[in-house]
């Protein structure tokens, strides 16, 4: 079980940011390389601010990082 | 592994280990005449002193390991989560040992089992808040 709804694209947008490594994301907003591999695999959602810094991160919007679904996780 | 994670087992490993061995020192040295007639008193120090000891030791040596592997890193807003987590799980039996040995103290039960409820209160919260901190770090913190 998943404790989180969000689900996100960090994984791809990492590779597609020239193979951004989970530390090298981690050291941008502040997380540890742990935290940043939680938020991947959907076991920790970030706040919103968190949320914002890793759109930011990769230039996009919010909603190009992050989606929320009350269905089955991918 | 986290440094706060492996920190989170330790403290588990080591509050399990010091309550299993307060206990069989006690069942050891029953004697037949009753358990409230046992010196548990020292048991019980040297258990508790015995796994703060180790536990500090424990936290020096991870930490120490951390840095030479360069993997220290400062914990982060999903480590305090997880650390306030687990302390709200684990009062609730903190509470419960408070009040069972309020309630003996008014009854005027043998300190035997007023040290000892408060005793298995503190010891069975921290292995609660391990248990809720090695599972929070595993599979997330449910809300």
């Amino acid at each position: 079980m998943k404790p989180t709804k969000v689900t996100n694209h960090i994984r791809a947008l990492r590779f597609a940011h020239d193979e951004m490594t989970q530390a090298e994301l981690g050291e941008h907003i502040g997380m540890t390389r742990q935290t940043v591999i939680a938020i991947e695999q959907g076991r920790y959602a970030p706040s919103l601010e968190t949320a914002f810094l890793i759109a930011k991160v990769f230039n996009v919007p919010l909603d190009e990082v992050f989606q929320y679904t009350e269905g089955e996780q991918p | 592994m986290a440094v706060q994670e492996q920190n989170a087992w330790a403290m588990l490993v080591i509050g399990v280990v010091a309550v299993g061995v307060y206990l069989t020192l006690l069942l050891i040295s029953l004697d037949g005449s009753g358990i409230t007639t046992v010196a548990y008193q020292p048991l019980m120090l040297w258990t508790i002193g015995g796994a703060i000891v180790v536990g500090i030791a424990a936290n020096i040596l991870i930490t120490i390991r951390a840095n030479v592997a360069g993997e220290r890193e400062k914990p982060d807003q999903r480590d305090r989560e997880i650390e306030r987590f687990a302390v709200s799980v684990s009062q609730a039996f903190l509470v419960i040992g408070g009040l069972a040995a309020l309630l003996m103290a008014l009854a005027e039960w043998e300190w035997f089992w007023i040290a000892n409820a408060l005793y298995f209160g503190f010891a069975l919260s921290g292995i609660l808040e391990g248990i809720s901190k090695v599972t929070a770090y595993r599979r997330g913190v449910p809300w």
